[in-house]
C-alpha cells in the first residue's frame, strides 16, 4: 500500500502547523516553505497520477479501519486529474501572491492557503461522504480567512455574505448526509453505490429528497444559477490572488457533483434515474446565460471575470449534465482548461486593479504601466476564455458541442451565443483598459516591476498552451478516465469492502 | 481533522482587526459604564482555587477519553473554561500577562504533534492514524491501556485550547481598542492596601 495518498493532506498540516508555531513573525521563511511545500505537492500529485494512470484505483484506511466503519481515501483517475489541475494552480497563485506582495498585507497567508490546499485535496481523495463534509468545512474555514485576507470595508461585507450563504449551504450538506445514513447506514460512497441499487421501495421517496439536497450543495459550490448569488461579490472582492486559487474551488462542486452522479446516484439508478440531469440542464444553460450577460454589464474588472467564472462553471455543466462517458471527457478537459483560464484573469485583473488604484471600468485614467505586456496577456486570458482559436477554450467548447451534437437544437445556440457575448464583454474591458487609456495621456507611472508575478502569469499561460498543444493525449487520457468513471467495480473493489462476504 | 479546521477561526478576527476600517469604526463606540467592582475578590479567590481542580478535571475527562465519552476535545473546552474563569475575574490583560506560552504556538504544536502522531504509523508499515496500544501496569495503579492515539489527542487538545484562547484574545483586543479600561491588578480592591486608599478608584 501506498503511503503517499495521505501525503496532499497531511504535508499542507504539518507545513501550515509549523509556520503558525516558528515562523509567524519571518515573511521570508514562510515564503521559502509554502514554496517549497507547493512544489512538493506537485511532485506528490505528478507521481498520484502516474500511479492512478497505470494502476486501478487505490484505497488507503486511515487509521487500518476496514472501509464502511473507518475514513477512506481513494485515489482515481478523477481525483489524481484534480488533484493535478489544484497543486499544478497553486505555484503559480503561491509566485504571484510573493511577487506582488499579497502575503504581506495580513496575517497568515500562506498557512491559510496551505490549509485551504489541504482541505480542497482531501475533498478531492476522499471516498466517503461525511468526510467529504469535513474537508468542505476546512477548505471553507481556511476560505473564510483568505478572502478577507488584506481587509477593507467591502471585503469584509463580501466575506460576510460569502459565510453566510456557506453556513447555509453546510448545513444543508448535513441534512443530506443525515437522510442518506438514516436510509442506508451508511455514507461511504462505494458503500452506497453498492447498497442504493438494492434500496425498498418505501425509502426511494426520501432518497431523492438527499440526492437534490446534495446537489443543491453541490450546486452552490459551482455557482450553479440559482444559487451562484455569492460568486461575483465574493471573487470580485477577494484578493486577485486568492480569487485565483478559488477558481479551482468553484470546481470542487463540479468535481462532488460527477463523483455522485457517476458512482453514487448513476442514471442506472431506479430512484433517482435521470432526475439529477434533468436538474442540471436547465440550470446550467440559466448558468451560462446570467454569466455571459454579467459580462457584458459588469462595472469592474473583478466583476467581469468572476462572471466570465460562472459563465464557464455553466459550460461545464451543460458537459456534466448529460452523464454519458463521452460528454463526461469533454467535461474533464473544460474543467481543467476553465480553471486554468479563469485563474490566469484573476491574476491579471489584479495587476491591472492594482496598477490603477481601483477596479472599476473607466476610460478616465492613464494607460497603466507596462501595460503593453499585461494587455497581451489579457488578450491571452480572453481568448481562451471565450473559447476563439488558438487557445485550449476553443478544443474544450468543441469538444462539448461535439458532445451534444444530437441536442443540438438548444445547446449549440446557447454556448455559441453566449461565447459571443463574452467576446463582445472582454473586448469592451479590453479597449477601456487598453486603448482608450492611450488616446488620454501617453505615459503612464512609472511602477516597480514585478517580475516574479509576471512570471507567474506566464506559467498559466504556458499552462493553457501547454493543454492546447497536448490536446491529443489529454483527450485520450480523458476518455479513459469517463470510462473508469461509468465502471465503478474497480473503486469498489478499492474499497474491500466485499472482499470477505 | 476538525481540530485543525477549528484553528484557523482565530486568523478571521485576527485579519479583522488589522483593517484599517474596523478601527475607524471601533474608535466610535463607546463602551458602557462599567461598575466599581467588575473584579469583586471573592468571585477572584474563588476561581484561583477551581483553576487547578478544573485542569484536574480536565486531565482526567482527556485521560478517559480514550474508551469512554471525553478525550482531548472537551478536555480543550475544559482547560479553556478554567482560563476563562480567570480572564472573568480578573480581567484579560492580567490573566494574559500570567500565561507564558504563546496561542499561537499552542495551535502549531497541536497540529504538529497531531499530524506527527498519524505519520509515525507509517514507521510501523501501517497507514496514516494507526493507533497501536499495549497494557501497562504502573506499580500504585491497576492495569491500564496506553494508546499512540492519546498522542493524536493531546495535539486535537492544544488545537482546540490555542484557538479558543486565541479567539478570547482577538475578541478582548477589539474591547481595548474602543477605549477599554484595564486593570493590572487582581482586584479592584486590594484589602492589603493602605486602608486610607480602600474603596477608592
Amino acid at each position: 500500500m501506498s503511503h503517499w495518498i495521505i501525503a496532499p493532506v497531511v504535508l499542507p498540516a504539518i507545513l501550515a502547523g509549523l509556520m503558525v508555531m516558528l515562523m509567524r513573525h519571518d515573511l521570508g521563511l514562510q515564503r521559502i516553505f509554502s514554496v517549497a511545500g507547493v512544489l512538493a505537492l506537485n511532485a506528490i500529485a505528478g507521481a498520484l497520477l502516474w500511479a492512478a494512470t497505470t494502476a486501478p484505483p487505490e484505497a488507503y484506511f486511515l487509521g487500518n479501519w476496514p472501509a464502511p466503519f473507518g475514513i477512506i481515501l481513494v485515489l482515481d483517475r478523477l481525483s489524481a486529474m484534480m488533484l493535478m489541475l489544484l497543486s499544478a494552480l497553486a505555484l503559480p497563485v503561491v509566485l504571484y501572491a510573493i511577487g506582488s506582495n499579497w502575503d504581506a498585507r495580513g496575517a497568515h497567508f500562506h498557512p491559510l492557503m496551505l490549509f485551504l490546499l489541504m482541505g480542497i485535496a482531501g475533498a478531492f481523495l476522499t471516498g466517503d461522504a461525511f468526510n467529504l463534509f469535513v474537508f468542505f468545512e476546512v477548505l471553507l474555514i481556511a476560505s473564510y480567512g483568505l478572502m478577507i485576507h488584506g481587509g477593507g470595508q467591502d471585503r469584509t461585507r463580501a466575506g460576510i455574505q460569502y459565510i453566510a450563504f456557506n453556513l447555509v449551504g453546510s448545513s444543508l450538506f448535513l441534512f443530506a448526509l443525515a437522510t442518506i445514513y438514516g436510509i442506508t447506514g451508511t455514507l461511504n460512497m462505494a458503500d452506497l453505490a453498492v447498497k442504493l441499487p438494492s434500496l425498498p421501495e418505501s425509502e426511494t421517496g426520501l432518497l431523492r429528497v438527499a440526492a437534490v439536497l446534495l446537489i443543491l450543495v453541490f450546486a452552490i459550490k459551482g455557482a450553479l444559477v440559482p444559487l451562484q448569488f455569492w460568486l461575483p461579490g465574493t471573487y470580485a472582492n477577494a484578493p486577485g490572488v486568492v480569487a485565483a486559487l478559488f477558481a479551482v474551488m468553484t470546481k470542487v462542486g463540479a468535481y462532488a457533483i460527477i463523483r455522485f452522479g457517476t458512482l453514487v446516484f448513476p442514471t442506472s439508478l431506479a430512484a433517482t434515474g435521470p432526475m439529477l440531469a434533468d436538474l442540471l440542464l436547465p440550470a446550467a444553460l440559466v448558468t451560462l446565460a446570467v454569466g455571459s450577460i454579467g459580462v457584458l454589464g459588469a462595472s469592474t474588472l473583478p466583476r467581469l471575470v468572476a462572471f466570465a467564472a460562472i459563465a464557464s462553471m455553466g459550460t461545464a455543466f451543460i458537459a456534466i449534465a448529460a452523464f454519458t462517458p463521452a460528454t463526461m471527457s469533454a467535461a474533464l478537459y473544460y474543467i481543467l482548461h476553465s480553471t486554468l483560464a479563469t485563474a490566469l484573469l484573476f491574476l491579471i485583473a489584479d495587476m491591472v486593479t492594482r496598477r490603477r488604484a481601483h477596479a472599476s471600468l473607466r476610460a478616465s485614467d492613464p494607460p497603466i504601466a507596462g501595460s503593453g505586456l499585461v494587455a497581451a496577456l489579457f488578450m491571452a486570458g480572453a481568448v481562451a476564455m471565450a473559447g476563439m482559436p488558438p487557445l485550449s477554450g476553443f478544443i474544450g467548447k468543441l469538444l462539448v458541442l461535439q458532445a451534444w451534437r444530437d441536442h443540438a437544437t438548444i445547446i449549440w445556440p446557447a454556448i455559441l451565443i453566449s461565447s459571443f457575448l463574452l467576446i463582445l464583454g472582454f473586448a469592451r474591458a479590453g479597449s477601456l483598459l487598453f486603448w482608450k487609456a492611450h488616446a488620454l495621456q501617453e505615459e503612464g507611472e512609472d511602477r516597480p516591476p514585478e517580475p516574479l508575478a509576471f512570471t507567474a502569469i506566464g506559467a498559466v499561460v504556458a499552462g493553457l498552451v501547454a493543454l492546447t498543444l497536448l490536446a491529443g493525449p489529454v483527450t485520450g487520457w480523458m476518455d479513459a478516465t469517463a470510462a473508469a468513471l461509468y465502471d465503478p467495480l474497480p473503486y469498489v473493489d478499492a474499497t474491500q469492502l466485499y472482499e470477505d462476504r | 481533522m476538525l481540530g485543525i479546521a477549528a484553528l484557523v477561526i482565530f486568523a478571521l478576527s485576527e485579519t479583522l482587526l488589522r483593517s484599517p476600517a474596523v478601527n475607524s469604526r471601533l474608535a466610535t463606540l463607546t463602551m458602557e459604564k462599567r461598575a466599581g467592582d467588575r473584579h469583586p475578590m471573592m468571585l477572584v479567590i474563588g476561581t484561583r482555587f477551581l483553576l487547578p481542580v478544573a485542569m484536574m478535571v480536565g486531565v482526567y475527562i482527556y485521560l478517559r477519553g480514550h474508551n469512554l465519552p471525553g478525550g482531548g476535545f472537551v478536555a480543550g473546552l475544559i482547560f479553556a473554561i478554567a482560563y476563562l474563569m480567570q480572564y472573568m475575574a480578573s480581567g484579560y490583560v492580567w490573566s494574559y500577562d500570567r500565561q507564558r506560552y504563546e496561542h499561537h504556538a499552542l495551535i502549531g504544536w497541536g497540529v504538529l504533534i497531531a499530524s506527527l502522531a498519524g505519520v509515525g504509523a507509517w514507521f510501523g508499515g501501517l497507514p496514516f492514524l494507526t493507533s497501536g496500544y499495549d497494557y501497562v501496569h504502573l506499580w500504585p495503579l491497576e492495569e491500564f491501556e496506553l494508546a499512540t492515539a492519546a498522542i493524536f489527542d493531546l495535539g486535537v487538545f492544544l488545537c482546540v485550547l490555542g484557538a479558543i484562547l486565541l479567539s478570547l484574545a482577538s475578541l478582548s483586543r477589539m474591547a481595548l481598542r474602543t477605549g477599554e479600561t484595564v486593570n493590572l491588578a487582581p482586584f479592584d480592591i486590594d484589602p492589603s492596601a493602605d486602608a486610607t486608599t480602600k474603596g477608592v478608584r
